[in-house]
């Protein structure tokens, strides 16, 4: 089955338009003014003939795209800390914080955008000619909202090819989707019971039931967010457009710069190559160990502040950002220190014990993203080694009722069988022993049934009660 | 300079840069390498940038994806 050339973009590209307005239909108007601009902005690059007007046009994108973000996302925040500055020295202040909402999926689109006219910039891609098409590469519904944050020259090319019907790519689609379902309905909505009512008022708690709300929400936000990218990938695949993966076991990670290239891997590579990567390489002392430690500050700064405008977020950044530049300077005594202990010996347990670091080092940095204010993660941080015992952990299932003990249960069992189903899927010598054994290679009845059982879990025992993706308000 | 001399001073800055021993093959690229990250990425675009007296573009830079790539790149800019 075939479209017409001509209509390649039109039914998608209508189909995107519906989807944002769904939202708030107004800033579609936000949309297109964007999309106008960056257009009209990318196709002046490529036909300067000079570089200083080169960069005037990329400049112009640059101002509209981040001047959007600051105006809707960034101005309460600022102006309500120098109405704060302004009432410490006794002074009035007159500006009041605007009432518009965040237009949804603002962050993401702003820099898909802004990856487009720095790579015509840079000469990397080509100016998309045909409005349809570019407008169709910023809004592109299944990761519009919340990504993956696509680049020109894997996701235009894309767009343009025919749409061809293929069977094998729906049904791998399709699937991806179900995984992504599973992981936000079950998993996540069923753990983050526990997490809203711990973090909903922190102060009424001390102890195990922090600490078991923030390893929780390491499972909630690691589900929902891998989740909300399964369903938008395969949504892709299932039209026969591939997008990046933006997951790879970041739990994993031996070191918190690994985990960054494990963990929302296409906004790691949009800072790393649009921001640390020419910040790094202009100005005095490149290279050194002090000048890619500051910047390294500064790019994490900027990437707490990408997710939202609070002090929170900020906080959530820097210590990531701390972490790896303590790393970058301890790097030769933790070598020299390993080296003396033999550790090299133990590859395995050394990795591991790597892993439990580094898993510990992000829970923290959780805390502040969860946390509704500082003083809410200075409080969690403070209180949640008060009274450990025995007890504690036999009062844990009190917190909650009986209805919400099951669904919590039901989440922490589903994510168990997840991470047994991923190591089978992952290791290819165990997927050939179980897909032999369950005879998935021999019928299609034993797939179907596996495939409507974890349909009827997600119906059965997914949460009555969605929440929306965390990432959609970004 | 040929293929096989730049890759051999290649190696000589890697052997300055990194703890661990790496061999340098064309096809190697920074996901096969543990210590091989962004931050170790930028000193090495220095090192080379002063060892070969080149300077490459930010954008060329980035798009390296393998050593092969980079030092095409090397060669490209040593030309020019």
């Amino acid at each position: 089955m075939r479209l017409r050339r001509g209509a390649v973009w039109l039914p998608r590209r209508g189909a995107s338009c519906y989807f944002y307005m769904a939202f708030v239909p107004k800033y579609i108007l936000v949309l297109v003014f964007l999309i106008i601009t960056d257009y009209f902005a990318a196709i002046a690059i490529e036909n300067s003939k000079n570089q200083k007007s080169r960069m005037r046009f990329l400049l112009v994108s640059l101002v509209f795209n981040v001047g959007t973000l600051a105006v809707f996302k960034y101005f309460n925040f600022f102006n309500s800390n120098l109405a704060e500055v302004f009432k410490l020295l006794d002074l009035h202040y007159p500006v009041a914080n605007l009432s518009w909402l965040l237009p949804i999926g603002l962050s993401f689109h702003t820099f898909q955008s802004m990856a487009y006219t720095i790579d015509v910039y840079y000469g990397n891609a080509r100016a998309e000619r045909h409005l349809g098409y570019f407008a169709l590469y910023v809004m592109y519904y299944p990761q519009l909202v919340a990504g993956p944050i696509e680049r020109p020259g894997e996701l235009l090319p894309q767009l343009h090819k025919k749409a061809d019907f293929d069977p094998v790519q729906v049904s791998a689609g399709l699937k991806r989707m179900l995984l992504g379902f599973f992981k936000k309905v079950v998993i996540a909505d069923n753990v983050s019971i526990l997490v809203n009512l711990v973090y909903g008022d922190p102060r009424a708690h001390t102890g195990l039931p922090l600490i078991a709300a923030t390893y929780f929400f390491a499972i909630q936000i690691f589900c929902d967010f891998s989740g909300y990218s399964d369903i938008a990938l395969g949504a892709a695949q299932v039209m026969g457009v591939r997008l990046s993966e933006n997951f790879n076991r970041p739990y994993l990670s031996r070191s918190v710069a690994e985990f960054w290239t494990r963990w929302h891997m296409s906004l790691s590579r949009w800072l790393r190559d649009y921001l640390y990567l020419p910040l790094s390489l202009s100005g005095r002392n490149r290279g050194t160990l002090f000048a890619n430690s500051w910047k390294t500050m500064a790019v994490f700064l900027i990437c707490g502040l990408w997710h939202g405008a609070n002090w929170n977020f900020i906080a959530f950044g820097g210590l990531h950002g701390f972490y790896i530049t303590t790393s970058l300077w301890t790097k030769r005594v933790r070598k020299k220190t390993g080296d003396r202990l033999g550790l090299k010996r133990i590859p395995m347990l050394h990795g591991a014990f790597k892993s439990f670091v580094v898993f510990h080092l992000v829970l923290i940095t959780w805390v502040f993203f969860r946390s509704a204010s500082l003083s809410q993660a200075f409080y969690i941080l403070k209180h949640c080694l008060d009274g450990l015992s025995i007890d504690a952990f036999r009062h844990l299932p009190e917190l909650v009722g009986e209805y919400e003990r099951k669904s919590i249960l039901v989440g922490l069992l589903s994510g168990c069988a997840l991470l047994c189903f991923q190591t089978i899927t992952d290791t290819p010598h165990l997927k050939a022993r179980f897909s032999a054994a369950l005879g998935f290679n021999q019928s299609f009845v034993p797939r179907w049934i596996f495939l409507y059982g974890v349909m009827l879990v997600i119906m059965w025992w997914g949460s009555g009660d969605t929440g929306e993706f965390i990432y959609f308000q970004f | 300079m040929n293929q096989a001399e730049v890759l051999q001073q290649l190696q000589q800055i890697f052997d300055r840069m990194f703890l661990e021993p790496v061999v340098l093959t064309s096809e190697l690229s920074a996901d096969q390498v543990e210590e091989w990250d962004s931050f170790i990425q930028i000193s090495l675009i220095v090192a080379v940038e002063k060892s070969f007296n080149v300077r490459f573009p930010v954008g060329e830079v980035g798009q390296t994806r393998n050593v092969g790539d980079f030092v095409q790149l090397i060669m490209k800019y040593q030309k020019s």
